[in-house]
Parts: C-alpha cells; sequence; structure tokens
C-alpha cells in the first residue's frame, strides 16, 4: 500500500539574503514515511525544520534534494495537492469573507461543484462547532475560531491527508482541547494527519507515531509506545499518594542497593523529558542549522 | 471515503473563483469607493464648469476632458497600486499557503489575481463610460434643443447657429470615444501585468509602486523623446542609438494606447487600426503575465 | 540571479526585439490617421507647464491640460487681464493645436476683445495706458491675426478659421483686404455643404474686389433668387441688407440695362435704412462693408443731402 507520506533523504539549503551568499540548511537528509492512517506528530524546538518540511510537502518550496511523495504523487506536481489539507500556523484568511464563503472558496479551489461544497460546508461547520457564525466575516473571528474554519477548509475536499502546522498554537485550552478532539476523529474516519507542535503534550495524546527533528536532522522516531517506553525503568503509577506514603517509598528504594528514584511527578511528561534529552544534548552554536558558505 | 474532488491540469473555474475573490476583495476594501467618488466629483465638476465657456461644442469637450482625465487617473494609479500588493499581502497574511496547498496551479493563482484586478477596472471603466455617455447625452440634448429654440425663434444669426448644431450634433457619444475609453482601459491591463511582474520579484509592496510608475512614466515618454531625436538629428552615435534601442527594449511602449487626446478632438480610428493596438495591448499582457509566472513558479513561499 | 530571472529577463527582451518594428509600424499608421501629432513642449512652454506639466501633456493629458487652462485663460478675460488671456491661449494651441476652435477662440479673444478693451469701447474700466491705447489695441490685433495664421497651418481648410479670417481681413486690418477675405471665404465654402453665410460673404467681398464685378454680381444674383424664393436659411425679413445694396451698386457699376436689373422693392430698401441707421456711428465703426452699404443706400433712397450721414 502507498504510504500517505513519503519524503526521501529531503535535504533543504537556504540563501540567506546577505553579502557572501551564505548558505542555511534548515533540512539535511530526513527521511520519513507516514502509513494511510495514521497520525504522525512531528516535533522539533523553533527553526528546526519542521515547517520547511512541511512547505516542501506541499509543494510551496522545492527540495534542493530528494524527494517528497503524497500517496505516490511527488509533491512538486500539482495533482498531489487533491489529496491534501493543510492548516498553516497562526492561519489567516480573506478577513472580508464570511465562514461560508471562505469554504466556497477553498472548495471550488479543491475542485468541487458548488452543491458538493453546500453539503460538505454545512457537514464541516457543524464538525467545527462554527454553524453560528457562517454568516459572519471572519474579521469578528477570535484565534480559536479561525483555527477551527482552517481546519474545515482544509478538511474540505475529503482530503486523505491532512498536514497541520502548530494547530493549537496560541488557542485556548478549551479551544485546543476541540482541536484535540477533532484530530482523534480524523484517525475514526481513516484520514492520515501529519502534524507538527512543540505542545509536547498534545502530540502524546493523538499520535500514534512520532519524529523529533533537531537542526534538520530526525533524531528519534517511532511507535509512541515505543519511544516512551524505557527498558531499564519502571513507572508506578500512584493515586491519592499521601505525601507521608510518597516518602515511605523514597525510603524503600534508598535502601535497596540497585534501584534509584528518578523522580516522582505526573507521568504526562514523558515526552517532554524525552525531547529534552534528545534535542539539548548538542552544542548550543550550531543551533537553527549548519552554515556551509 | 473516497475524494470528492477532479482535477485538471487547467481549470478556467478554479481562475474565476480566484477573479471573483480578488474581486470581492477590492470591491469590499474601501479604497475603491474613494477612487470612485473622485470620478463623479470629476463628472460633477465637469457639469458645473460649463457655464464659463462661450461655444456650446466647447462644454461638452470639457466634460469629456474631465472624464477621461479621471479614467485615466483611475485606471493608472488603481492598476498599479492594487496589483503591485496582491501578492504580498496574500503571501504576508499566509492565505497564499492554503490557496497553493489546494491543488491550484502557480500560473492560475496568478492569473486569478489579475483578472481579479483587472476586472475592477473593466467594470468601473465601464461604469464611468456609461455615465459620461449618459450625461454627455443628455447635455448635448439640451444644448441642441436651446440652439433650435433659438433658430426657431428668428433669431440673428441663424447660419451661425446651425453650425453649431451640427458641431453639437457631431460631438455627442460615439464609438470613437468608447474606443478611446477602451484603449485606457487597454492601457491599465498593461500596467497591470507590469507592475505583477514587478511585484514578483520586488522585496516590497512601495518597490513595485515606484517600479511600476517609472516604467510608466518612462514608456509613454520615450517614443516621443526617441521620435524627436531621430526626427531632428540625422546622425546619432552609435552609442546614443545603442542606448535607444536598450531603452525601447526595456521600457514597454504605453504611447501606443494613448488615444483619448486625439479622440477627443474629433479625430477618428480606423477599428482595424484599433485591433491592431488591442492586439499589441494583449500580447503585452500576455508576455509579462508570462515572465511574471516564470519567476513565481520558482519562488520559495 | 537565478535561473527563473534570466529565462523572464529574456522573454522581455525576445518581446521587445519582436515587437519595437511592430510598434514602429503602429506608430506610423497612427501619424497617417493623424493621431500622436505631438510636439515635445519647447523652452517657453515647458516653463509655463512645469515638469510635471510637461511630463503630462506627453501622456495622455494633453487634451485635459489645454481645457484646464483655457479655462484659465477665460478667467483672465473676465479680469480683462488680456496679457494672461494671450499666454494662456499660446499654451492651450499649442497643447491642442488639432482643436481648431482654439486657435480660433484665441484669435477672437485678441483681435476682437482685447481690442475693444484697449480701445475702451465698452468699459468704464480706466486703461491705465492711456497714450497707448491705440497701439495696445493694434498689438492685440495682430496677435489676434497670428493665431488665425498659425490656425490655418494646421487646419488650411477650416470652416470656422476661414471664416474668421475673411471677417478679419476687412473688419480689422487697415486698408480692408476684399480681395484676400473673398479668397477666405471661398474656402470656408469648400468646408461646408450649404455654406451659406461664406457664399454671401465671398459674393459681396468679391464685388468690392476689383476686377471681379462682374463674377461677384451674377453670385449675388443667384443668392438673391435663391431668397426669394424662399429657400435661403434666413427669413426674407432679415435680409442682410449688404446683399442687395451690393446687387444695386453692381448693377450701376456694370451699367446693367434697366429691364435686366434684379427687381427691388425700394420700400424694403427703406426699412432697411430705418433700422440699420440708428445703430451706426461712423466714429466707432470698423467695418467698412457696413459703412460702404449706408453711403450705397442713401443713394438708391435719394436721402437728402442734410440727412446723410458724415463720414
Amino acid at each position: 500500500m502507498e504510504p500517505a507520506v513519503r519524503i526521501d533523504h529531503l535535504t533543504k539549503v537556504f540563501k540567506v539574503p546577505s553579502l557572501k551568499g551564505q548558505r542555511v540548511t534548515a533540512v539535511s537528509d530526513l527521511s520519513l514515511q507516514v502509513a494511510p492512517g495514521e497520525i504522525y506528530g512531528l516535533i522539533g524546538p523553533n527553526g528546526s525544520g519542521k515547517s520547511t518540511t512541511m512547505k516542501v510537502l506541499l509543494g510551496l518550496i522545492a527540495p534542493t534534494k530528494g524527494t517528497t511523495a503524497v500517496f505516490g504523487q511527488d509533491s512538486r506536481k500539482v495533482r498531489s495537492r487533491v489529496d491534501v489539507g493543510f492548516l498553516p500556523e497562526n492561519p489567516y484568511f480573506y478577513k472580508f469573507l464570511t465562514a461560508e464563503e471562505t469554504l466556497h472558496f477553498y472548495g471550488r479551489l479543491g475542485g468541487l461543484r458548488k452543491r458538493a461544497i453546500r453539503e460538505r460546508s454545512k457537514e464541516l461547520l457543524a464538525l467545527v462547532g462554527l454553524e453560528h457564525a457562517r454568516d459572519r466575516r471572519l474579521s469578528g473571528y477570535s484565534k480559536g475560531m479561525l483555527q477551527r474554519i482552517g481546519l474545515a477548509q482544509a478538511l474540505i475536499q475529503r482530503p486523505r491527508l491532512v498536514v497541520l502546522d502548530e494547530p493549537t498554537a496560541g488557542v485556548d485550552p478549551a479551544g485546543s482541547r476541540k482541536i484535540r478532539d477533532l484530530i482523534l476523529k480524523f484517525r475514526e474516519d481513516g484520514i492520515s494527519v501529519i502534524l507538527s507542535s512543540h505542545l509536547l503534550e498534545q502530540v502524546q495524546e493523538v499520535c500514534d507515531r512520532v519524529g523529533i527533528i533537531f537542526q534538520g536532522k530526525l533524531c528519534r522516531e517511532g511507535p509512541m509506545e515505543a519511544l516512551m517506553a524505557i527498558e531499564d525503568q519502571t513507572e508506578i503509577l500512584l493515586e491519592r499518594a499521601s505525601p507521608e506514603l510518597i516518602a515511605r517509598v523514597k525510603a524503600l528504594v534508598d535502601e535497596d542497593a540497585q534501584a534509584s528514584l528518578l523522580r516522582a511527578g505526573h507521568p504526562r511528561t514523558t515526552l517532554e523529558r524525552l525531547f529534552l534529552e534528545e534535542t539539548s544534548g548538542e552544542s548550543p552554536d550550531t543551533r537553527g542549522g549548519s552554515q556551509d558558505a | 471515503m473516497h475524494n470528492l474532488a477532479v482535477y485538471r491540469h487547467f481549470s478556467p473555474a478554479r481562475v474565476g473563483v480566484l477573479a471573483r475573490n480578488t474581486l470581492t476583495q477590492l470591491v469590499r476594501m474601501r479604497a475603491f469607493y474613494f477612487l470612485l467618488i473622485f470620478s463623479v466629483i470629476v463628472l460633477v465638476s465637469a457639469l458645473l464648469i460649463q457655464n464659463f465657456t462661450f461655444d456650446p461644442a466647447r462644454q461638452l469637450k470639457i466634460m469629456k476632458d474631465m472624464s477621461f482625465f479621471a479614467m485615466s487617473m483611475f485606471g493608472t494609479i488603481f492598476a498599479i497600486v492594487a496589483t503591485a500588493n496582491l501578492i504580498p499581502k496574500d503571501v504576508e497574511d499566509r492565505t497564499l499557503y492554503t490557496i497553493l496547498a489546494k491543488p491550484v496551479p502557480r500560473f492560475e493563482y496568478l492569473l486569478g489575481k489579475y483578472l481579479g484586478a483587472m476586472l475592477v477596472i473593466v467594470l468601473s471603466m465601464a461604469v464611468m463610460m456609461l455615465m459620461l455617455c449618459v450625461v454627455l447625452y443628455l447635455r448635448q440634448q439640451a444644448l441642441l434643443t436651446e440652439q433650435q429654440a433659438l433658430l426657431d425663434a428668428g433669431a440673428p444669426h441663424a447660419e451661425e447657429i446651425a453650425v453649431v448644431i451640427d458641431e453639437l450634433k457631431a460631438d455627442g457619444p460615439s464609438t470613437s470615444l468608447i474606443t478611446a475609453a477602451a484603449a485606457i482601459c487597454l492601457q491599465a491591463m498593461v500596467l497591470g501585468a507590469v507592475t505583477l511582474f514587478v511585484s514578483t520579484f520586488a522585496s516590497s509592496g512601495l518597490f513595485t509602486v515606484v517600479v511600476a510608475f517609472m516604467l510608466f512614466f518612462v514608456g509613454y515618454i520615450e517614443p516621443v523623446v526617441v521620435d524627436y531625436w531621430r526626427g531632428s538629428m540625422e546622425s546619432l552615435g552609435s552609442f546614443a542609438n545603442a542606448c535607444i534601442h536598450v531603452v525601447e527594449l526595456i521600457f514597454p511602449n504605453f504611447q501606443s494606447f494613448n488615444l483619448v487626446d486625439d479622440v477627443v478632438s474629433g479625430k477618428t480610428l480606423p477599428l482595424s487600426l484599433f485591433f491592431k493596438i488591442l492586439g499589441m495591448g494583449l500580447s503585452y499582457v500576455v508576455v509579462y503575465l508570462l515572465a511574471a509566472y516564470f519567476i513565481f513558479a520558482d519562488k520559495e513561499l | 540571479m537565478t535561473k527563473a530571472r534570466w529565462i523572464a529577463c529574456a522573454v522581455l527582451v525576445a518581446f521587445g526585439v519582436i515587437r519595437i518594428p511592430i510598434e514602429d509600424r503602429l506608430a506610423a499608421d497612427l501619424k497617417a490617421h493623424q493621431f500622436h501629432e505631438m510636439t515635445i513642449p519647447d523652452g517657453s512652454m515647458r516653463e509655463q507647464l512645469g515638469q510635471l506639466g510637461a511630463a503630462a501633456a506627453l501622456g495622455g493629458f494633453r487634451s485635459f491640460l489645454a481645457t484646464m487652462f483655457e479655462l484659465n485663460a477665460i478667467a483672465a478675460y473676465r479680469e480683462s487681464d488680456y496679457a494672461n488671456v494671450e499666454t494662456r491661449y499660446q499654451l492651450v494651441t499649442q497643447l491642442q493645436p488639432s482643436e481648431s476652435g482654439y486657435w480660433e477662440t484665441a484669435a477672437w479673444m485678441m483681435d476682437s476683445n482685447a481690442r475693444r478693451f484697449y480701445l475702451g469701447m465698452d468699459n468704464e474700466v480706466d486703461v491705465k495706458a492711456q497714450g497707448k491705447r491705440g497701439l495696445l489695441a493694434q498689438r492685440a490685433v495682430e496677435r489676434g491675426r497670428r493665431f488665425l495664421d498659425d490656425g490655418l497651418r494646421y487646419h488650411p481648410g477650416d470652416y470656422k478659421l476661414q471664416i474668421a479670417l475673411g471677417n478679419h481681413l476687412v473688419e480689422r486690418q487697415r486698408p480692408a483686404d476684399f480681395c484676400g477675405a473673398a479668397e477666405a471665404f471661398a474656402k470656408a465654402i469648400e468646408a461646408r455643404d450649404d455654406a451659406t453665410l461664406p457664399t454671401r460673404h465671398h459674393a459681396l467681398n468679391l464685388a468690392l474686389c476689383p476686377g471681379h464685378e462682374r463674377e461677384a454680381y451674377v453670385k449675388l444674383r443667384a443668392i438673391a433668387e435663391r431668397l426669394v424664393r424662399g429657400d435661403y436659411p434666413i427669413p426674407l425679413d432679415q435680409i442682410p441688407a449688404s446683399l442687395i445694396l451690393h446687387m444695386r451698386y453692381l448693377e450701376e457699376y456694370l451699367k446693367i440695362a434697366e429691364d435686366d436689373r434684379f427687381p427691388i422693392n425700394l420700400d424694403v430698401l427703406r426699412r432697411l435704412y430705418a433700422r440699420l441707421r440708428p445703430g451706426f456711428d461712423p466714429a466707432t465703426n470698423t467695418d467698412e462693408r457696413h459703412a460702404h452699404v449706408l453711403r450705397r443706400l442713401e443713394d438708391v433712397l435719394a436721402i437728402p443731402e442734410g440727412d446723410r450721414i458724415r463720414f
């Protein structure tokens, strides 16, 4: 079966506007695949190459080396975009359009007929919970609402792959929860998702597989559970543990010759820990890409 | 689940959607109304200023001059300013990402944006032209009735009144006025394509506007100056000649679209010549859009 | 520079190479249809227009600028500032020489309005240069003539300009040039179908042009017959007196037999004389034809010597 996303040895070098003609390698030799129906999280700090990778995948920029493909179609071909829905980071749509007009516009661009769009936008507005604001111009929308109309827009032509760049950036917790639920619904519908985020908590909640990208390279990749499971560590999850009980556990561990207590706290930060491990090991002076003049 | 979309390599429908969207955008922008109000002011002032002249036929000329001036200004300014910001604004607002992430070829995007802006120009020109024709016709009829009444009342100088009547009859709305307006439109369209081309590689909207105005300015004056040099100085140095050729190559020749001055003074352009000018203008549009596409297709967004 | 930019440049240059010969041909075609006969604004004109105005003049706004400057000239006229009227109209006519009406108005402004003003004919306003009145008036007439001549160089067969020239030659020029006027009116006749006015003036002036009396008589008689038939754009009671009188004069001059003369009702002539006489002042009259007519009329009607106009 054709993978939803296939990225083969992708390298992207940008020319920096300067007198010396400096170049910055944003992505270097990156390969990854997203299976159909899979939700893939691409995580990394700012400037690590997440957005660049996504832009190449969408044909917005051309790869310097390597190839990217969506369901087997080369990203450089416009046709490959039929199967993609994209939500950029902090999306701004045409403020002079209403929600319904926006969906109509993107639906037509996606190649839908007017009637199909009418039905589909009804469906999507219900899905993202914007039925009440359908006739309002987007200039009056909040950030969370824009993000949701962005999602609806991305889904209009029923793409088999959805690309989400920081889908919850700047959205309040309630809004980001709604978006998370929507992503989970994609899985039910068999839609593949590739999303980038630095909100690790969320990635952990929704993704099947995660890739950690740093300085343009994919440093770790794997299924969520595999990444999380650490062979020589054991996690004990307690409920309603009193401080006294924790103190006693600590004492008990101290008695043991081999074992040591690493940490006591909320378990959800494991990915965050992993992330920090992967991204703080390198020397800080090469952050943001290597330079080869 | 099956994908609903049908993809075609070139789809006029998509171009149409983009054009309509741009039209909506520009129409919902206030600046557009401001320019229309400007033209209305000019038309109204054209009516008020009539009392100034003695020659009834000259009143009609004043109206035409004022209106064509308004149309030229509107067309030129709008073609440059509106087109210069089409792409930068989409890049800045990141709407371009969402559009190109749909199955939309970049050429269609450019074409759609361009056509949308041109649609605004053509539509408003048509409105202004209609306004001019109506006002001109009404004024012409009023003046004719006035002169005829003088004639019927047995006023002296009947023969001179007859001449005035003939002049008035010739100065009403005519097809040559429409060719002049069409030439203004065509000029705006060429200017729009040139501006769009500049905006594909410009670093800022201001840069685009300045360069486009310069191209327009030089492109207008250059043919006249070159003509003058050639006429007045028989033997130009080979260096000067080479310079002239370079200038001619770089700057579009906007003088070809300048019909207004002569049409207003009553000259008629043969239709065949008008079609040549039309062909010239459309070639400019096609070539500059193509050049814009080459740069835009390669652009890293 | 990226490859794409090179390609774009190449496309534009290639287009330039193709289009330039076509554009040259187009420019020639336009000139052949009297389009784009523009002139580069010369030194004094540039000065008046300013750089921006000069550029606008080349950029498709000549007609508009001409209109603007004419309004300016008319404003100056309303304040009897004829020095400015003249310079403004110079600009207007240079901006749009193809508009014959501008030349005609400019000439009329100078040889009629400015002249009258300097002579103090219809203004109570004190002309400051009292001692130079005549000189100024004469200069205004010359300026008017220059506008006419320049205009006629652009529009050799223009109806209005030829009529203006014809009138100028007899009404403003001293001594009057009847032959030249007749020629000018002849040219105006060619410019219009049923040009009754220049036809009449042509014949009237020809009557006073030595050696053309017989020709003039034939033409005047044809007009008179048309008038009597009612086939004329002016009513019979507005018949120009000059027509009948010139005819009568020519009949005398050419010694035409009584029976062959055009029958003229003396009563009509008496009414004409009564109409013309009160408005005539030999001190201010400038139209020699007018004086001529009245003198003939007095002869024909045998007005007693004491009642006649003293020239």
